[in-house]
C-alpha cells in the first residue's frame, strides 16, 4: 500500500516543485514506483518535466471537476524517466469556482487518488502556494505533509498559516493526517542568516526536521531547461546527492515506523 | 539614558512562538489519536481472547454431551 505525501507551504519559491521532482526521481532510482501530481495552476512541475500545459489532453483540473475522468486517464509517463506525472494546466486556476457548489468538494482529490495507492509506492502532490480549496483537497487526500522551509525568516509566516490549515483539516476532514517532516531548503552557505534560520527551525520543530539540508545550487534552477530531474542531468552534483540523502532518510523513517 | 536596542534575532521572532503553540496542539492531537488507536488495538486483542475462550468452552460442553 503506497503513501500519499502533500508537499505544501504557504509561500512560493520554497522548493516544493523541486522537491517533488527530485525526491520522486531519487526514490525511483531506489526501486520505488512514484507518481507526482501537479496541483499548482502555475504548472511549474508540468513544465519542468517537458510537458506543455497547453497541449495536455487531460489534466488534474478535469480529474477534479469531471466525474467521468479518472486519475488513470490523466497519468503521463515521461519517456526518459521512470516516474509518472499527472499534469496541471491553467484551467486549474478555476477549480475554486468549479468546486465551490459541489458536495464533498474537499474530498474530490481523495476520491480519485486513493485507489492509486495500490499501484504506487509514493504519490507526491505539488501544492500551490495558497491556502484555498486545492490545498485543502491535497491535505484531505494525503497521509502526510512534507513542509519545505526556505532558510529565510519570511517563510515562518507561511508555515504558521499552513499549520493552522493542517489543524483544521485534521479536525474536519482527515484526522489521520501527519507531518512527514520539515525540510530546510535553499540554505545559502555564504550568509549567516541561513544558519540562524536553520537553527531556529531545528529548535522549533525538533524531531520533525529532516537531517538533510537542501542547499542553494544553480543546478536546481537549470532543471526546467533540461526538463528532467537533477539526478539525470547532474547526477554527481551536490544537489543530486542531497535529494538522494533525503530519499534514504525518508525510507529509513518508514522502516523505523513499521 | 538611551534605551537598548531591541533583540531582533531570528530565534526571538514572535511567529516562532505561534508555530510552537500550533505544533503542541498538533502533537496533543497526534498523541490522543495514537492512544485511541492503541485502545482500539487493545479492544481487538481482548475480543479475540474472549472469542477463543468461548470456543474452548463450547467445545468442552459438546464433548461432555
Amino acid at each position: 500500500m503506497g503513501k500519499i505525501i502533500a508537499v505544501a507551504q504557504h509561500k512560493g519559491g520554497t522548493g516544493k516543485t523541486t522537491t517533488c521532482i527530485n525526491l520522486g526521481a531519487s526514490l525511483c532510482d531506489m526501486g520505488k514506483t512514484v507518481l507526482v501530481v501537479d496541483l499548482d495552476p502555475q504548472a511549474s512541475l508540468t513544465v519542468s518535466l517537458g510537458i506543455n500545459p497547453l497541449q495536455v489532453e487531460k489534466s488534474i483540473h478535469q480529474v477534479l471537476v469531471d466525474p467521468s475522468v479518472d486519475m488513470n486517464g490523466a497519468i503521463l509517463r515521461r519517456p526518459t524517466l521512470n516516474f509518472f506525472v499527472v499534469p496541471s494546466d491553467l484551467d486549474l486556476a478555476m477549480a475554486e469556482s468549479d468546486l465551490v457548489g459541489k458536495i464533498g468538494r474537499e474530498k474530490a482529490l481523495h476520491k480519485k487518488l486513493a485507489p492509486l495507492k495500490e499501484d504506487f509506492d509514493y504519490i507526491f502532490i505539488d501544492c500551490p502556494p495558497t491556502l484555498g480549496i486545492l490545498v485543502v483537497n491535497a491535505l484531505a487526500a494525503a497521509d502526510s505533509v512534507l513542509i519545505p522551509i526556505q532558510c529565510e525568516p519570511l517563510t515562518f509566516y507561511g508555515v504558521k498559516h499552513l499549520l493552522q490549515i493542517i489543524n483544521l483539516v485534521r479536525e474536519e476532514v482527515n484526522p489521520a493526517l501527519k507531518i512527514e517532516g520539515v525540510l530546510r531548503t535553499m540554505y545559502d552557505r555564504r550568509t549567516k542568516l541561513s544558519g540562524e534560520v536553520s537553527d531556529s527551525i531545528k529548535q522549533t520543530f525538533g524531531a520533525l526536521v529532516f537531517s538533510t539540508i537542501i542547499y542553494r545550487h544553480v543546478k536546481f534552477a537549470e532543471g526546467p531547461v533540461h526538463e528532467i530531474p537533477i539526478n539525470f542531468y547532474a547526477s554527481r552534483s551536490d544537489g543530486a546527492d542531497e535529494y538522494r540523502n533525503l530519499a534514504k532518510e525518508l525510507l529509513t523513517h518508514e522502516t523505523r515506523k513499521a | 539614558m538611551k534605551p537598548g536596542k531591541p533583540d531582533r534575532s531570528v530565534a526571538k521572532m514572535d511567529v516562532l512562538k505561534d508555530i510552537r503553540g500550533l505544533l503542541s496542539a498538533t502533537q496533543e492531537r497526534e498523541d490522543s489519536a495514537g492512544a485511541r488507536l492503541r485502545d482500539e488495538g487493545g479492544l481487538k486483542a481482548e475480543t479475540a481472547r474472549l472469542e477463543e475462550q468461548i470456543g474452548f468452552y463450547k467445545e468442552m460442553v459438546q464433548r461432555q454431551q
